[in-house]
């Protein structure tokens, strides 16, 4: 595993958080806990490293540069599709004593905060890289109302985080609350140097919906395949939902996988699972999960929102690039597998669907 | 006195053009296209192309494709700027062409050729930075107000063959007849609707029964119906028109009544699409040369931003 490369790839995250910042400002979506996030990450950030200039500055242009309305739109349906899920899932399991949200790859995603206060039967569980995750921590830990929708009870004995490289690097690194589990987990290492043990707190009888956004794609096919396996091996009533790029089968994949490259970012599964059928595949054949909705950004934005809410949306900003955004909805997709007697049926529609 | 040459080998290049240059180019080109009618009359043979949007490199391929003005007459149908990196560059080689050659290259105004898209989609942007200062996008701004609205090209017959009505956009509820377009007092910033706005807005969509809400907020959306009685009223063998990105580079639709071009190959650096031009000879036949982007357009690569993807 190549530490360069994986810096890069928990960069993706400011990507992640950036546009969600902007969607934010501009109405698109709402998340109260957004500035505590992107305040806590400028401050924060610098000391993950002992260089740290180019990471404040690349910090400073993510969110003072405004994203077109294009990407505006896509991190919308993104987020707010995802949202459908997961409260169609917390409302189904709302009796059950408990539930499980377990999201791999979490980066700075606010998700937590918000389904926490709504749900007192969950239990939400983060993963990503140690340096991401203790970010993440100090930051719940600075901020009184995170610190109290994730239950933490030791207030006034809180340890103290860092301020630069040497204490970042002697920081603790697990956070456990009666409510919220966040640890580092390289998920490459998961079925291998991990097992469901190490997955401290983690009920596998329970009804669990695992979540990755933006996450597996980075991975080589056969790692991310592991980390699918790996649920699917050792929960019992659980549910994935992915929301992935495809590389499609006209040149846009192609000229995605160049450009990003040139960044440094990867992505293996990009033309492997190319198409919705390709990855359809994966999950009946070769991971053997039956249980499968896919669907693509497009169908999902016009088939999710409601006319009111679209109108709503297509109000917001003047937008003038009508087909490059149906082109890039064409290429990220949602896909929600599931396994165990869950019975799990969101009333949204997806384009393929198998039993 | 203007070194036309040597800012077209400049421009070229991208390198610098000193802002008085500049100033005096625009005033230059807006002394020509202020003789313009709003609909130019253009003979055959002639080759049309679409978006442009600051793709100098592509543009430059293009024209080693379809071979540089004077040897090919062109129509460029508008959106030059915006979108690409060397939105002025482009703009800039497009007016000293149009100087150098009045009959031989013709331009059209396309719905980025307005202060308010500019300022969203990057020209303005790249102006300050390249500048330091918005005159230069300031001085542009002025000669989109004078540029044309569309263009007819006729192969000169009186006879019943019709010709090719030639517009960035579409068509407008508001306009049945090419001659209205004539009245139309286009010197101003790109209205947000009436008939000025749609022809550099509207899009076709097969399968609509009639005029229907655009999705881009201004013009309308147009189907088969619409553009067969423009074309018979007007008596049209043909409507082209660019706006939309295409991933073929050129789409015939509604029986090959109205073609869409698109001329700026894998678009923003990123959608893979081809590009074309299309060549209308004497004999109205239709010639459509396809290019891709050119590998050294990729030098800008090291610019872009992560952004332009969901990560
Ligand atoms: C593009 S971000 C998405 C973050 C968040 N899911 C969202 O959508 O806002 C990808 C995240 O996955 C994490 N990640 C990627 N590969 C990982 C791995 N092998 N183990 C743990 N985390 C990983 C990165 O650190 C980063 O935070």
């Amino acid at each position: 595993m190549n530490a360069r490369k994986d810096k890069v790839i928990r960069s993706t995250d400011v990507d992640a958080l950036s546009s969600r910042y902007f969607a934010v400002k501009k109405d698109y979506i709402d998340d109260p806990y957004m500035d505590i996030m992107v305040d806590g990450l400028k401050e924060l950030l610098p000391f993950t490293s002992n260089i740290n200039f180019s990471i404040s500055r690349n910090l400073k242009s993510a969110f003072e540069t405004p994203k077109l309305p294009a990407i505006n739109r896509g991190t919308y349906i993104r987020t707010k599709s995802i949202d459908l899920v997961v409260e169609q899932f917390l409302r189904k399991f709302k009796e059950e004593p408990e539930v499980q949200v377990v999201s791999i790859g979490a980066g700075s995603d606010t998700r937590p905060f918000k389904f926490l206060s709504l749900y007192s039967n969950l239990k939400y569980f983060e993963y990503d890289f140690v340096e991401s995750v203790k970010i993440k921590k100090a930051i719940i830990l600075r901020n009184k109302e995170l610190s109290s929708i994730v239950k933490f009870q030791n207030l006034n004995d809180v340890e103290k985080d860092f301020s630069n490289y040497q204490e970042f690097l002697r920081y603790d690194e697990n956070l456990f609350t009666p409510n919220y589990n966040l640890c580092p987990i390289d998920l490459r290492l998961l079925g291998d140097k991990y097992n469901i043990n190490s997955l401290q707190n983690l009920n596998p009888n329970i009804p669990t919906l695992i979540l990755g956004e933006c996450v597996l794609c980075y991975m080589e096919p056969a790692d991310a395949n592991q980390v699918i396996k790996f649920f699917h091996d050792n929960l019992n009533k659980s549910s994935i939902l992915l929301y992935e790029p495809i590389g499609g089968d006209d040149n846009f994949g192609n000229v995605m996988v160049k450009n990003l490259s040139s960044r440094g970012i990867s992505l293996p599964n990009l033309m492997h699972y190319n198409t919705l059928e390709k990855q359809f595949e994966r999950f009946t054949k070769e991971l053997k999960i039956e249980n499968l909705q896919i669907a693509d950004m497009n169908f999902v934005l016009n088939n999710w929102i409601d006319g009111d809410e679209l109108n709503r949306i297509n109000h917001l900003e003047f937008l003038d690039e009508v087909e490059e955004i149906v082109l890039m909805n064409k290429h990220y997709c949602l896909i929600l597998a599931q396994w165990g007697d869950l019975n799990f049926k969101p009333i949204q529609k997806f384009q393929l669907v198998h039993e | 006195m203007l070194d036309l040459d040597k800012i077209i080998d400049d421009v070229k290049k991208c390198n610098h053009v000193p802002e008085n240059d500049i100033l005096e180019l625009c005033l230059l080109v807006q002394e020509i296209l202020i003789e313009e009618p709003n609909i130019q009359l253009i003979d055959t043979p002639i080759t049309v192309c679409g978006d442009i949007h600051g793709q100098l490199h592509d543009l430059l391929t293009l024209f080693s494709i379809a071979k540089y003005p004077p040897e090919t007459k062109y129509l460029f149908l508008g959106d030059f700027v915006d979108r690409g990196f060397y939105s002025l560059e482009t703009f800039l080689l497009l007016l000293c062409y149009k100087i150098r050659y009045p009959d031989r290259v013709f331009l059209i105004r396309g719905n980025h050729e307005s202060r308010q898209i500019t300022t969203v989609y990057g020209f303005y942007d790249e102006c300050l930075r390249k500048y330091g200062s918005a005159n230069v996008w300031r001085y542009c701004c002025e000669v989109f107000d004078y540029l044309a609205l569309g263009a007819y090209i006729t192969n000169g017959s009186s006879g019943g063959d019709g010709g090719v009505f030639c517009v960035h956009g579409g068509l407008s509820p508001d306009i049945t007849s090419i001659d209205q377009i004539k009245y139309i007092d286009r010197k101003q910033e790109v209205p947000h609707e009436g008939s000025m706005c749609d022809l550099l807005w509207s899009d076709p969509e097969e399968n609509i029964p009639a005029w229907a809400v655009s999705p881009r907020g201004a013009g309308f959306l147009f189907g088969q119906n619409e553009t067969e009685r423009f074309c018979y009223k007007n008596n049209l063998n043909l409507i082209a028109r660019a706006h939309q990105l295409v991933m073929e580079g050129y789409k015939e639709v509604f029986d090959g009544s109205l073609v869409t071009v698109w001329s700026a190959p894998n678009y923003c650096y990123r959608c893979g699409n081809i590009a074309a031009c299309l060549t209308i000879d004497d004999d109205y036949n239709r010639t459509y040369q396809v290019f891709e982007s050119d590998d050294s357009s990729m030098v800008v690569q090291s610019k872009i931003l992560p952004n332009d993807y969901f990560l």
